[in-house]
């Protein structure tokens, strides 16, 4: 009831734009032949990346993933409309690294996540974790995988049990994994959490008995327990104060540094990412706008929307000015992307081209990408 | 090891104090006397010269003079404010930064007196506020301005009420009435006793194909049967009639709690953080925003309110307002939801608004198109803004004035370019640091150690002892006074207290 009444609420708005629009060189535009053929390329595109050999340098390596949801279905059980959270991204990322994701909420960051990780069964792609295509693995398969990657929540308040001691959540992935002998689990789990700057005598206590601080410092102990190779960070700093994010920003990075960890950093707030990655990736509408190092993609933003999101930043000093892009209307729904370019609608740049065919996914300096036509499409 | 003997020793969380139930028992038996004398002091009847205060400074409009506010709870009272002092000037913003747990909220909660009752009570202090209210003459009525004619005689007009529904007929090109055949319900033509198809006058009918009525409107008789007149009142852009104003200052500490109605929404308005639990989601958007200008003016008709609500929805760059003005709140995104918290705001024209974290819900993009908004509202409406957040980007941006809070006093307060190009208190100057700017390259960041304190009996230091790094000998001694460093900006610590200046380089820091 609530999707139809605000999809409705956002058609009429589209039509006033239209109406204002006129009609222009693409008015007898077959947008659904045009798309079709669109989408033929893009799958043979898949299809042939999909028979190259896997990165050996990258830890991670993602290829055309997607990951739709079912929102209506018919009695016999087909999908009648999908949710598109996660839109055919793809992404190499190296040992030791880490890749920050930004957008804004809605936009399948965590879904992104989530489904690297296999908490969702991917829909389609190809996710290689060093070397071997985990995509299709089942759950038993994954298991022993399960020591090489992790995950650190966004709410610490909700994501510990409230009914065991700290010792007991710290040492529980411990004892199923069999990491050490259970001997050695107490002094194992000891040192993990003087890594983390917990005290020794919070062993025995419980999770409603600390700040939201210190329960972060829990999660990321937690995470640490099984010696992962990739650490999946869910917008881990977002429910915290400003002075403990520092804190606890200083400490992933400490670990890193110390441990070789990879992170996945999920995170909205720009200047977070900006601190703790060496690359990073802008989504919008469950597909990969930008991606680049961090330096390119700071120093030249390609992207209309990631300069937009650049510029809302504030800046924390009254006498700077900004010449602010200020975005009009909202995030649309995912249920119902618009056609052609998702972010047409939004786009201070937007060209009659953009609301009729999507612009290709393309590599335009060595590592950064971008999709967008304010940019050359051919080869 | 011997884990278990070190237990609160030097520990960050040793400051929670875990009582029994008699000390509980005697806590709770000794805030209920306080409580019960501070309620029925907010019921109490009282004159309006009991409350009737003067400024300070009459460019302020909003003076807060020693606030302590505190919550009885049964582990002890909680100072969530605990003597503050600042003042919002005329036309200007506001800023309170601290982070969670700094008593920011409670403050501005404290000036519309929403504290929750009876463990949250204003036990000291003074909030006087310069509202612009209805000159009442000796019953309690709002004066009326009347509307005169040129030569200042008063003008008469005759009033109307409306009686019954008229059809509206639908006529040709010349004025003359159409006829068509009447149709039966079972859709054939009605014939009358002869066998002649029935004529039916053709009605207006709507888009929607529904008849068109009209009310009927006549002229109001008295019992004599003569007009009854009514003098006209002078009426603004929106039809609503105009009354006599005069400024007047409200003690707002000492008002009954029946008396704030008076300022509540019509002078003082707030935004508040989670527009999807402020906005009911029961009631239209229409219904809401009418709501307000049918309590807070008087005499004011529902197409009235219709009138201003879709001119205010407008006002806060909402397209198609009429179309959101029927809608319900979970139709409508955060962005636009905050939007119409922000019209709702409006409706009642005030001359203070209570933006309390009015984007910290929203995306960074959304959040630029709101601050965008009360930037330019702002000068169209020339009110004032006491902006909360824990944002030192939005107060940056935002606020004339900045007010840094730490553990419910306030630590440092300035201009925005004192504050930001000279923060002073170890806190502000942590606070500064520890955000990661766009345009920064350090490797670590800052961190201030710890946590905010639980205010619950505080010793009487400075409560920022345990975290600060410039931590002195003084400091183990009393709370440190605010100190006067330049005409606009104070600050409260014992590094800049005279005797210690004198002593050595403070910027070494």
């Amino acid at each position: 009831m609530s999707i139809k009444k605000q999809e409705s609420y956002q058609e009429t708005l589209d039509k006033e734009e239209a109406k204002r629009e006129g009609v222009g060189e693409y008015a007898d535009f077959n947008d659904a032949e045009e798309a079709a053929k669109e989408q033929a390329a893009r799958d043979q595109r898949a299809l042939e990346d999909r028979q190259l050999p896997p990165d050996p340098d990258a830890l991670l390596e993602v290829r055309h993933l997607k990951k739709y949801f079912s929102l209506k279905k018919t009695v016999t059980g087909k999908t009648t409309l999908w949710l598109r959270a996660v839109d055919d991204v793809s992404f190499k990322l190296k040992a030791g690294e880490t890749l920050g994701i930004v957008g804004e909420s809605g936009c399948g960051k965590t879904t992104l996540g989530r489904t690297i990780l296999k908490l969702h069964q991917p829909t389609d792609g190809q996710i290689f974790f060093e070397g071997q295509d985990i995509a299709k693995y089942k759950p038993a398969q994954m298991r022993p995988l399960r020591t090489q990657m992790q995950i650190i929540f966004q709410d610490p308040y909700s994501s510990l049990p409230p009914r065991s001691t700290v010792g007991g959540i710290l040492s529980e992935p411990v004892k199923v994994h069999k990491i050490v002998p259970n001997d050695e689990i107490k002094d194992y789990v000891l040192k993990i959490m003087e890594q983390c700057g917990l005290r020794d005598y919070y062993y025995e206590r419980y999770p409603h008995e600390f700040s939201g601080g210190q329960r972060q410092r829990i999660c990321i102990a937690r995470a640490l327990t099984v010696n992962p190779k990739l650490v999946v960070c869910d917008e881990p700093v977002s429910a915290l104060d400003v002075s403990i994010q520092a804190q606890i920003i200083n400490l992933l990075k400490k670990l890193q540094n110390t441990m070789g960890f990879t992170y996945l950093f999920i995170s909205h707030d720009l200047s977070v990412v900006k601190h703790i990655s060496d690359q990073i990736g802008v989504m919008y509408l469950g597909s990969m706008v930008e991606f680049g190092d961090k330096k390119s993609i700071f120093t030249n933003p390609l992207h209309p929307y990631t300069q937009a999101l650049f510029s809302a930043v504030p800046n924390p000093n009254p006498d700077v000015k900004m010449n602010r892009i200020v975005l009009k209307g909202d995030i649309p729904s995912p249920a119902n992307p618009p056609k052609g370019c998702k972010f047409h609608t939004r786009c201070p740049r937007a060209m009659e081209i953009c609301s009729h065919i999507a612009p290709v996914y393309k590599e335009y300096e060595p590592g950064h990408f971008a999709a967008c036509h304010c940019y050359p499409q051919e080869d | 090891m011997n884990l278990f003997k070190k237990k609160g020793e030097g520990s960050e969380t040793s400051d929670k104090h875990y009582l029994s139930g008699k000390e509980i028992r005697a806590i709770a038996k000794e805030n209920n006397k306080v409580m019960r004398r501070l309620e029925k002091y907010k019921r109490r009847k009282a004159p309006e010269s009991e409350f009737v205060t003067e400024m300070k400074d009459p460019g302020n409009i909003l003076e807060v003079e020693n606030l302590h506010s505190y919550f009885f709870t049964d582990q002890g009272v909680v100072k969530a404010v605990n003597g503050v002092s600042f003042n919002v000037p005329q036309g200007s913003v506001v800023g309170i930064v601290g982070e969670s747990g700094c008593g920011k909220s409670v403050t501005s909660m404290s000036i519309m007196r929403l504290l929750q009752g009876p463990t949250g009570q204003i036990c000291e202090g003074a909030i006087r506020f310069k509202s612009f209210d209805f000159k009442l003459d000796e019953k309690g009525k709002p004066i009326p301005i009347w509307e005169d004619d040129e030569n200042g005689n008063p003008i008469y007009d005759e009033v109307y009420v409306k009686k019954g529904k008229v059809p509206v007929w639908e006529d040709d090109e010349n004025g003359n009435p159409i006829y068509d055949p009447a149709v039966g319900k079972s859709g054939e033509a009605v014939l009358d006793e002869e066998g002649n198809p029935v004529l039916e006058r053709r009605q207006k009918r709507d888009e929607k194909g529904r008849k068109v009525f009209e009310r009927e409107v006549a002229v109001k008789l008295d019992k004599a049967g003569n007009p009854v007149l009514e003098r006209r009142q002078k009426r603004d852009e929106y039809g609503t009639k105009l009354y006599e104003m005069e400024e007047k200052v409200f003690d707002i500490a000492q008002m009954p709690t029946k008396e704030m109605y008076r300022l509540r929404g019509r002078q003082i308005a707030m935004i508040f953080q989670e527009p999807m639990t402020s906005l009911n989601p029961v009631f239209t958007i229409g219904n809401q925003l009418d709501e307000v200008t049918l309590l807070h003016v008087p005499g004011a008709t529902k197409e009235e309110a219709k009138r201003r609500s879709i001119e205010m929805l407008n006002l806060v760059g909402i397209a198609m307002p009429e179309r959101v003005y029927a809608s319900y709140p979970h139709e409508l995104s955060g962005g636009m939801r905050q939007r119409v918290m922000i019209a709702m705001a409006l409706e009642g024209n005030p001359r203070l608004i209570i933006a309390d974290e009015p984007t910290t819900a929203l995306d960074v993009t959304i959040q630029a198109q709101i601050l965008d908004l009360l930037r330019g509202l702002k000068d169209r409406i020339n009110g004032s803004i006491l902006l909360i957040t824990h944002d030192l980007g939005v107060i940056a941006e935002m606020a004339d004035f900045v007010v840094v809070m730490y553990a419910g006093r306030i630590i440092e307060q300035g201009t925005a370019s004192e504050i930001f190009h000279h923060p002073m208190h170890p806190y502000t100057i942590g606070l500064q640091k520890s955000k990661p700017t766009m345009d920064s390259e350090a490797d670590s960041l800052f961190n201030i150690p710890g946590n905010v304190p639980n205010p619950i009996e505080m010793p009487n230091y400075c409560y920022f002892r345990e975290r600060c790094s410039g931590c002195k000998e003084k400091c183990f001694g009393d709370y440190p006074e605010m100190v006067q460093v330049s005409p606009t900006h104070w600050v409260a610590c014992h590094l800049y207290s005279p005797d210690e200046r004198a002593k050595e380089d403070v910027n070494e820091y």
